[in-house]
């Protein structure tokens, strides 16, 4: 490997990248217009989820209820109906997300200290909306239901202390302060049968979040990003390099030179390792400046890193252009290996826990999978080595194995 | 139409013998149901929790046999309190709990007991999931033991507020039943605006479009011959994706498969206007190719199919009204899960109809000029 065929073959890429304006475009469109584009489209924090709501008991306990309702910033409601029939249609229809129906004798059976029932009818067509509108719900009327036992309507004679105290809430207020704090709230026990009407509990659970404590959805977006968005570029950059020069014809020039197989591999990536790793650092400023989003963690292991995964990636994209016999197929490929996988199997947005344990397995094959939880851990838990030691073993592993795998395909050929 | 068979028999055979697109036709349908059928969950399962109970009684066992029962949270005990927030870091765990000394007594003596429960809130969509679903079975479980704790100290247990949720439409809030039918709009998407595109600049790139230009074909017979043979798979496609939709995932379907082919023939006319809209615009396969590519991913991003589009920005929600994708999957999920009838779904077929028509019509002009 000499110096200087190593370099003319980085200057000839480099004059090659420079040329076509599409790769131009997608280095520099792709990882900002993406960002955005799910930086503001991924959120889960719902607001103005439209109710209707049928008011039977018309006493001043039912609308209290209601006016909270009303007060609520995450509901709008948009009919006040006479009928719980009309509610109904109203949901089918999906006008409305979904219709509270206070039946009479609400307030009579608040004051008697028996159950008081609220119906809420779900539109649980789309389960992540119906459940995190279903969570704010039961927050708001155990909220409703704590204020209203303590404003001292109805006491607890003798025992006095322990129920008068706001913090010991009744069950479903304690879990209600947790929905009010949690931007996806959707509660296990209830969306599936009647709720049982929950005794007063004397437990205070005490939730602490940690590294994301506003729970902002961005936080988390936006590292996850950084993976999915450079995984993609990665292999786009690379996948058509040699194919694009074996479809001109000319790689059989490249193979008169007397360059060698390494050489010719190694100088076709340098460009691309350097355009992705700027993309990195423009990545995390725009996280920064757009979105609001902190580096905890030091910026130097975070750079290290992700030029390890970018190898990793690249070799990827490399590897499918030694293989692939066309820069269609090549790019078919490249899309088709990173963007599914990077996005929908790496845990970026959904957690891998979830997935049955042999696609759990595969999910271990995509580099972006262990990026991303380097990426993660220094971005948002400021963590270091001591516990990012593996995955970036995992992500050497790759690389070595990728441009290893790259440089016999190229020796083959030659 | 002697001329369009010729051409639609030319086109099937070069389909024939392309296994690339063959294999886009075959694999993408059944790539996407596996991964949007297994993979795309954000229900709360296998939470790795990290437990240390420092009361070490019978009561505080039984809360976090509690917390077991089901499998949404697998159980880790720390050896010390310090170690739970280490259990987050090294992501051993996604939540923690801490049980105090004396929680049972002091919750028999009717005082407040204190849990500490930690939350990894960098993973905020799961793990607060997560952490709302161990409240609530905290709430209900030591629910119990107050009550226990008020029969020994013979108080009244208070009531309050009994909420009665009713689910309609998919009762188990499974994100499966919401998912799964949008596949067919992503296989549709990417099927047939891709092939379509690929195929009308292959010639031109191949240099064949002039022949096919200087032959008796009229410019129609010929966009219709380049259409057919695609349009024809991505309905089979489509018929055998809905098959496995409701045979193999077991997803309810209450309205009319015959509508869902309906809504899958109207978002089509879009995606094979689509893809001749960018074969008008790609000189080479790559560029359109790529052009797909960055059209179709924010087109699935702003459809509503995984994100809420109540949830997008106020500025960026009008632009959703332009995605066929979006009326396609409110007309689709419509007929699956709430039973919509025609009726129903018709502001969505004509929005359907008018975006697909616009783009048609657009693409076709451009490629007569291209040709003239």
């Amino acid at each position: 490997m000499t110096w200087r065929r190593l370099w003319a073959i980085c200057r000839k890429e480099w004059i090659q990248i420079r040329r076509d304006p599409r790769t131009l475009a997608v280095v520099w469109a792709l990882p900002l217009s993406q960002l955005i584009l799910y930086g503001y489209a991924m959120d889960f924090d719902l607001k103005n989820i439209r109710i209707a709501v049928v008011d039977y008991d018309r006493s001043a306990a039912s609308r209290r209820l209601l006016d909270d309702f009303e007060r609520n910033e995450h509901f709008v409601i948009e009919r006040r109906l006479e009928r719980a029939g009309d509610a109904e249609r109203f949901v089918a229809a999906g006008e409305v997300r979904q219709a509270i129906i206070v039946p009479r004798g609400f307030q009579r059976a608040l004051r008697r200290d028996e159950a008081a029932p609220v119906q809420v009818l779900l539109d649980g067509a789309d389960p992540i909306t119906g459940g995190t509108a279903l969570g704010y719900t039961q927050g708001l009327v155990g909220r409703f239901s704590s204020e209203y036992g303590s404003m001292g309507v109805r006491g607890y004679g003798g025992m006095g202390e322990p129920d008068s105290r706001p913090a010991a809430s009744p069950g479903s207020a304690a879990e209600g302060a947790t929905a009010s704090a949690l931007p996806y709230a959707h509660t296990p026990t209830l969306p599936y049968s009647r709720a049982p009407a929950l005794p007063r509990a004397a437990v205070d659970i005490r939730t602490r979040v940690l590294y994301n404590p506003e729970l902002r959805s961005t936080n988390f977006i936006v590292p996850g990003l950084i993976a999915v968005l450079l995984t993609m570029l990665a292999a786009l950059l690379t996948s058509n390099t040699v194919v694009r020069e074996r479809e001109r014809g000319t790689f059989e020039a490249l193979i008169a030179t007397p360059v060698r197989p390494i050489e010719l591999m190694v100088g076709k990536l340098i460009p691309y390792v350097l355009l992705a790793f700027a993309q990195v650092f423009l990545v995390v400023i725009a996280g920064r400046v757009l979105f609001g989003v902190r580096l905890q963690g030091s910026l130097a292991l975070l750079a290290g890193l992700s030029l390890v995964f970018l190898l990793a990636a690249l070799g990827f994209g490399l590897l499918i252009s030694t293989v692939a016999r066309t820069q269609q197929l090549a790019l078919m490929a490249a899309i088709m290996a990173t963007v599914i996988p990077s996005m929908l199997l790496s845990g970026f947005a959904f957690p891998l826990r979830n997935m049955p344990g042999v696609l759990r397995l595969f999910s271990n094959v995509f580099p972006a999978t262990h990026y991303l939880v380097i990426v993660r851990g220094i971005y948002l838990k400021g963590v270091g080595m001591e516990v990012l030691w593996r995955p970036t073993l995992v992500l050497m592993g790759f690389a070595l194995l990728l441009l290893a795998a790259c440089a016999r395909r190229f020796r083959k050929e030659l | 139409m002697d001329r369009l068979r010729t051409m639609v028999v030319k086109e099937f055979q070069q389909l024939r013998r392309d296994r690339r697109t063959m294999m886009m036709f075959t694999m993408s349908p059944v790539l996407q149901l596996i991964v949007v059928g297994y993979a795309v969950s954000n229900d709360v399962r296998h939470v790795p929790t990290g437990v240390y109970d420092g009361d070490r009684s019978q009561r505080s066992r039984a809360l976090v046999r509690a917390i077991q029962v089901g499998d949404q949270f697998v159980v880790r005990y720390a050896a010390s309190p310090r170690d739970l927030p280490r259990m987050l870091d090294r992501r051993e765990a996604e939540v923690t709990l801490e049980i105090p000394a004396g929680f049972s007594r002091r919750l028999l003596r009717g005082e407040t007991a204190p849990l500490q429960v930690l939350v990894d809130g960098s993973d905020s969509t799961s793990a607060t999931l997560a952490a709302q679903y161990l409240g609530a079975l905290l709430q209900a479980s030591s629910a119990n033991l107050a009550v226990e704790a008020r029969r020994l100290a013979r108080a009244p247990a208070a009531r309050g507020v009994d909420l009665q949720p009713r689910v309609w439409f998919n009762p188990q809030l499974l994100s499966l039943h919401f998912m799964v039918p949008a596949v067919l709009a992503l296989v549709l998407a990417v099927t047939t605006t891709i092939a379509t595109s690929l195929s009308i600049v292959r010639e031109r790139e191949v240099g064949t479009l002039e022949q096919l230009v200087v032959t008796p074909l009229k410019s129609w017979e010929l966009l219709a011959g380049k259409m057919i043979p695609p349009a024809l798979l991505a309905l089979a496609d489509a018929a055998l994706i809905l098959l496995v939709i409701r045979y193999w995932f077991r997803v309810p379907m209450l309205g009319s498969p015959a509508l869902v082919m309906l809504c899958v023939v109207g978002l089509m006319l879009n995606t094979l206007g689509t893809g001749l809209m960018i074969s008008t615009i790609s000189r080479t396969q790559q560029q359109a190719q790529l052009t797909a590519f960055l059209l179709i991913n924010p087109a699935i991003l702003l459809s509503g199919f995984i994100f809420p589009i109540a949830n997008m920005p106020r500025l960026i929600q009008p632009f959703t009204w332009l995605i066929a994708a979006r009326h396609f999957l409110e007309a689709e999920r419509g007929v699956f899960l709430r039973g919509f009838g025609l009726a129903d779904i018709l502001p969505q077929l004509g929005a359907l109809l008018l975006l697909g028509g616009l783009t048609f019509l657009l693409g076709v002009l451009r490629f007569r000029k291209q040709l003239d």
